[in-house]
This record gives C-alpha cells, sequence and structure tokens, in this order.
C-alpha cells in the first residue's frame, strides 16, 4: 500500500541516496596537490633528459650495450617506484596518465637505443630532448592547476 | 616570401595527397597564430623536421621518432586543458601531426 509515510520516505531518501553516489563518484575521481608526486616528475625529468645526454654522439664515447643496460635500469627503477607511489594511494587517473605517458616514452627511447647499437646523432638529441622536456613540462602544469 | 617548409610541400606534386597538404598547411597556419605557446611551438618544431627530413639532415626513423615524442606531449597537454578546449587543442596538435605522418611524409620520403 502507498501510504503517506511511505510515499515521505521515498522522496527523502531518493536525494540522500543521490548525493551520496555523487560525493563517492567524486571522491573517485579527485585530483588532488601532491608535492611527494610532483617532485617525482621533477626527479624523472632530470634523470631521462641525462638518460638521453648520455646515449648521444661525443668524442671519446664507445658504444657499451651494458651500460645501456645498467643506465636504463637505474631509470627504470625510478620510475616504479613513482608509479608504486601513486598505488598507495587514492587513484588520480590524470596523473596516473601522465606518468604512464612519460614512462611509454622512456621505454621507447630504450628499445630505439637497444635496436640500433647506435648513440643518437647531436640533432636528434637536441629535437628528442625538446619533446621529451616540453612533455614533462606539461604534466607538471598538470600538477599545479589541480 | 616561401619559407622552406612551404618549398619543400610545393615540391609534393603528387595530387593524391594535395587535399592532405592543403588541411596541414592550413592548421599549422591555425597553429602558428593560436595563442597557445605550445601549439605554435609544436607547429614549428614539426615544419622544421620536415624540412631537415627532405635535406637529409634527419632520417626517417630519427623523424618518425621525433612525431611519436611529439604526439606523446601533444596528449600530455591536452590532458591539461578544460573540457571546452579540448577539441581545439587535440585539433591543432595531434591532428597536425597524424596528418604530417601518416599522409604527406610518406610521399615526401618516396620523392627523395
Amino acid at each position: 500500500m502507498n501510504t503517506p509515510a511511505r510515499r515521505l520516505s521515498r522522496n527523502v531518501i531518493h536525494p540522500v541516496a543521490l548525493a551520496l553516489g555523487a560525493a563517492l563518484l567524486l571522491a573517485g575521481c579527485g585530483t588532488t596537490k601532491d608535492a611527494t608526486s610532483r617532485n617525482d616528475l621533477a626527479t624523472l625529468k632530470t634523470a631521462h633528459l641525462a638518460f638521453i645526454d648520455e646515449f648521444t654522439e661525443g668524442d671519446g664515447k664507445t658504444w657499451d650495450d651494458q651500460k645501456l643496460a645498467t643506465r636504463s635500469a637505474t631509470v627504470e627503477l625510478q620510475f616504479t617506484n613513482a608509479e608504486q607511489y601513486e598505488a598507495t594511494k587514492k587513484k588520480d587517473v590524470l596523473r596516473s596518465k601522465a606518468i604512464a605517458n612519460l614512462h611509454s616514452q622512456f621505454k621507447k627511447n630504450v628499445k630505439s637505443l637497444e635496436g640500433g647499437k647506435t648513440f643518437y646523432r647531436a640533432k636528434f638529441a637536441a629535437h628528442l630532448k625538446d619533446q621529451i622536456s616540453e612533455n614533462y613540462d606539461q604534466a607538471l602544469r598538470g600538477e599545479d592547476l589541480r | 616570401m616561401a619559407s622552406a617548409f612551404d618549398g619543400v610541400l610545393d615540391g609534393i606534386k603528387d595530387e593524391s595527397v594535395k587535399a592532405a597538404k592543403d588541411q596541414l598547411q592550413s592548421l599549422l597556419q591555425q597553429a602558428k597564430a593560436d595563442s597557445s605557446a605550445f601549439a605554435q611551438k609544436n607547429a614549428a618544431a614539426l615544419e622544421e623536421w620536415i624540412v631537415e627530413l627532405r635535406n637529409g639532415d634527419l632520417n626517417q626513423q630519427e623523424f618518425n621518432e621525433l612525431a611519436d615524442a611529439q604526439r606523446a606531449a601533444a596528449e600530455q597537454f591536452v590532458n591539461t586543458q578544460a573540457i571546452a578546449g579540448q577539441a581545439r587543442a587535440r585539433e591543432l596538435t595531434l591532428t597536425v601531426i597524424d596528418i604530417a605522418v601518416k599522409k604527406v611524409v610518406p610521399v615526401l620520403i618516396a620523392a627523395i
């Protein structure tokens, strides 16, 4: 039977349930400032650009597969640490996408060097560093806009 | 005065890519006139690499790697834009790169 009390209860509960749902949704999509996350991005930028420099042609440089493996593993570990830190917190989709984008870029650089077994040419490396630097700057800008 | 980039595009005589060339030139002009410094820089870099590819200062693999890196940076840029501006940001960056890489540059390389 549709008593007045039941109608009242339906009218009251419905908006509350809606508000709770909206609150849960917002909490799940939260984007909040985090100094450690920002610092991780800045540190990764420095490491990634130094890696490109290290594998760009230069006087006295000779190709060494082992050196590439060692150096790429070091930077890879930094990415893993940054991703693990993010995994310990409430999921932030934008930040996760930003780090995944940068990590993917680093993996492509490593793969290209492993395949070519030769140093980057200077002009190419300068252009590449511009793009990588811009990518990190946009990710950092994303942090600052939060 | 025609730029080095215009000269490279003019050198592509294949009629099958005329529409793509026109679209690329139009979008690059819009990007260079846009208020976004990122879109301006993106367009200028792409033009520079295409000229360098034509002149042999970059090889095809290097060009492709740069385009990939530029695409990644552009995706990062688009993700930082407000929803309302994302479509335009995408058109002036990612669409420009795609037209250059998928339609115009293959014909340029074949003609070198």
